[in-house]
């Protein structure tokens, strides 16, 4: 199957779009009186127009259908790959259990 | 009729998780910790409303949703029945843990087939999606350290009190052992 620069375009800026979204969200929702949220809160906006727009010029359609698109690329790619992190997650579980039967000897 | 536009319940269930996620892991000291797992749930939960059909493109989440959610659920049970079984996070138990590995082991066997189906150009989204999620935390970092840098130490906390000493010391006993 070919691959375009477009999709991978399309996939990296969704990525970087689902970022921001979480972390502006972040931003507003642990809002407390030792935050400091001005620049991170501009940084991430930035960084959601820079991926609006990276999405919006691989693609016809209006930037936020475009968007939309991208960021739904990005999740079923992650979603595609997910199953290889299994290997991880039985790696780090048998560490926790060799780690528990080296303190009960 | 639709009384809720599937679009704008697709993301805001989104903005829910997340904000569900944020508020949870600001910790015991927020009163506002508390919302963190009912939120979280409100945003799990508003996308099975009956009835409601999503549109392309958000509706290919859905479908990758519903496919990986057998193996996803396996890991996810397995994970958390080796974890209460082990002694660092609960009492040991080897029931607990022999039945998590199954659970791990039928999350696997789930997770093959999906595997065996993964082309080139999907593994090559995903790692540009991964690229992009990395890229993404990068301001914001970014902009922390902008702002720490800015700010200046307000004073020094005060000394532990005899009882607050004795407390720290009992824990650490308690945990790691020794006098």
């Amino acid at each position: 199957m070919e691959i375009e620069f477009s999709d991978i375009a399309s996939s990296f800026s969704g990525g970087i779009a689902i970022s921001s979204l979480f972390f502006i969200t972040h931003i507003f929702s642990t809002l407390n009186r030792y935050y400091r949220p001005f620049y991170p809160l501009i940084a991430c906006i930035s960084a959601f127009i820079l991926a609006t727009l990276i999405s919006s010029s691989t693609s016809d359609d209006p930037a936020s259908v475009s968007i939309r698109e991208s960021s739904v690329d990005a999740v079923t790619g992650l979603f595609a790959l997910l199953p290889l992190s299994l290997v991880a997650l039985a790696y780090y579980l048998s560490r926790v259990i060799l780690s528990m039967r080296k303190s009960q000897t | 009729m639709q009384i809720l536009d599937p679009l704008w319940v697709f993301w805001t269930s989104i903005i829910l998780i997340f904000m569900g996620v944020s508020m949870h892991r600001m910790g015991p000291s927020f009163k506002r910790a508390n919302f963190g797992f009912p939120i979280l749930g409100l945003g799990l939960l508003f996308p099975l409303i009956p009835s409601l059909e999503f549109p392309a493109p958000e509706s290919e989440i859905i479908d990758s949703l519903v496919s990986s959610f057998p193996w996803l659920f396996c890991a996810s049970v397995g994970t958390m029945m080796i974890l209460r079984g082990s002694p660092n996070y609960g009492d040991s138990n080897s029931l607990a843990i022999t039945f998590g590995w199954i659970s791990i082991g039928a999350s696997c066997i789930l997770a093959i087939p999906i595997l065996s189906e993964l082309d080139s150009s999907q593994a090559i989204e995903g790692i540009s999606a991964i690229f992009g999620f990395a890229v993404g935390i990068l301001p914001f970092i970014a902009g922390i350290l902008l702002s720490e840098r800015g700010s200046s130490i307000d004073g020094e906390s005060a000394p532990l009190s005899e009882e607050e000493e004795k407390l720290v010391q009992t824990i650490l006993v308690r945990r790691i052992g020794g006098e």
